[in-house]
């Protein structure tokens, strides 16, 4: 008795499977393929929500999402929420890649073989924040802030943390004594903090005023030449400098 | 009496040929009307699509139509060439690339098209496959007003590969020939002539157009207000 149960569920089990390969998107009338087209749209929507939380969670916190689930409070639904909206024989579940700054490529097989939908998975037309590369979907940051908070996490493969920890990289934050969560971003010759080349409001980046160090034998120092041009620098002693585009040059 | 029948008999043949022909030519009327119809809202249809996503409306899919398209209310039918018994797999007025197709035997589908084509001054060139015709429709003047956009943003993905690929450690030259590989050589307009006298092959308006993108790609770098692309631009600024 037992094994004719058994030998039902395997038949039942393998025709499950038999039908779910069976399907081609490619033979599906208008209203089937549109529908198909939709939830396609649907998971790139997903993806671009995404990539704009990863922006909202680094500018809030200075670092890189480790996982998914810590944008599940930006994004205001958890990754099982958001799972259960895709069509599982279509689309792979999430993975995100923090540290990397990608999602993994979604399409199942059965959904890939059908050529125009894949290129219009791939292609750029419903993507502003996303794009593939390497079998990966890659996140785009928009703001300047942002931009610029990745690149200095990115050159030190640390995320910024307080400079008061000893184990923050040469860049890191620091809360103002004066204010209430306002933090400057501190950029130190090396990770042992010995000397300070600059410090900033983030939001002061893109045009300043930036501190900066009063030794001009430091100017060459990468972290000056990655400077935006035209943003206004004030010195240790108070002097006024601006940085051009092959030097920081002191206005008189 | 047998006069009689065969005067009816004529008579009404003659009504059933002549309302089975006029039935006929009121249909290929429809037909055409239709197909002109169609061709209106599929090319309304992409000049929403190209403003909406900085696309060029010619690399727009048929796909892309169906998901732009409302669900149900039949609008399938404006992708029909015959929309009384078609359907999308063997009645399609656009194949998947939305380029039109009509039988080369349908002179007066062919004419519908052909006028509208002319009416709204698109640059057409044509393939033959069997006794099907492929319509490849050129950017109108209309379109062109987005290519400069359509430049811009290929810098802008440009500029993101070039950071994936320095964070990847690829060496400058295999940077330069992806820069190279991305150039959007159909949608820059200018014809990159220092003189209007001068005259290039086709070579020359490559590598011209080659530069011409390098140096926009400089430009964005420089008028940027961020560190990452300070430091593409210090890596890259003798090669753009």
């Amino acid at each position: 008795m037992i094994k004719i149960y058994m030998f039902i569920s395997i038949f039942i089990c393998s025709s499950l499977v038999a039908n779910t390969n069976e399907v081609d998107t490619r033979t599906f009338d208008f209203e089937q393929r549109q529908e198909v087209l939709q939830e396609l749209k649907n998971v790139i929507q997903q993806e671009e929500s995404i990539a704009k939380a990863y922006e909202v969670y680094l500018l809030e916190n200075y670092k890189r999402p480790a996982s998914f689930t810590d944008l599940s409070s930006v994004l205001g639904i958890s990754l099982n929420s958001m799972i259960l909206e895709n069509n599982s024989d279509y689309f792979k579940n999430i993975v995100l890649d923090g540290a990397k700054k990608s999602i993994n490529y979604r399409l199942t097989s059965l959904i890939e073989k059908d050529t125009f939908l894949k290129n219009m998975y791939e292609s750029d037309t419903f993507r502003k924040k996303t794009f593939i590369y390497n079998n990966k979907i890659q996140i785009i940051l928009e703001s300047n802030l942002a931009k610029n908070i990745y690149n200095l996490i990115n050159t030190q493969n640390k995320n910024l943390i307080s400079c008061d920890n000893p184990l923050s990289g040469k860049y890191c934050i620091k809360k103002d004594l004066t204010g209430v969560n306002k933090d400057h971003i501190y950029i130190y010759e090396t990770s042992l903090k010995n000397r300070l080349l600059m410090y900033y409001y983030p939001k002061n980046y893109e045009k300043g005023p930036i501190v900066i160090i009063d030794d001009i034998s430091f100017y060459d120092n990468i972290e000056f030449k990655e400077l935006p041009l035209g943003v206004v620098l004030y010195d240790f002693e108070g002097e006024k400098y601006l940085k051009t585009k092959s030097t920081i040059r002191k206005v008189k | 009496m047998i006069g009689n029948i065969w005067v009816s008999s004529a008579i009404v043949i003659t009504l059933v040929f002549t309302a089975s022909v006029s039935y006929k030519a009121y249909e290929d009327i429809q037909n055409a009307k239709n197909i002109q119809q169609s061709f209106e809202l599929i090319t309304e249809i992409k000049e929403l699509i190209s403003k909406q996503y900085n696309k060029d409306p010619s690399q727009i899919t048929r796909d892309e139509i169906i998901a732009f398209l409302p669900k149900g209310k039949n609008w399938e039918k404006i992708l029909l060439s015959n929309r009384r018994s078609g359907n999308i797999h063997n009645d399609s007025l656009l194949n998947e690339n939305a380029e039109f197709i009509i039988d080369e035997n349908e002179k007066i589908k062919l004419l519908a098209l052909k006028a509208k084509l002319k009416e709204y001054g698109m640059q057409t060139s044509t393939t033959q496959n069997g006794t099907e015709i492929n319509f490849q429709i050129g950017m109108t003047n209309k379109n062109s007003l987005h290519e400069d956009e359509i430049v811009q943003n290929r810098v802008e993905k440009t500029i993101e590969l070039i950071s994936l690929a320095m964070q990847n450690s690829n060496s400058k030259s295999s940077i330069v020939e992806m820069i190279e590989n991305n150039t959007p050589y159909s949608v820059i307009y200018q014809d990159m002539k220092n003189l209007d006298s001068e005259s290039l092959t086709q070579s020359q308006l490559k590598e011209r157009k080659e530069a011409y993108f390098k140096n926009r790609i400089k430009q964005k770098l420089l008028s940027s207000k961020n560190s990452r692309d300070m430091k593409i631009y210090n890596e890259l600024k003798d090669e753009l």
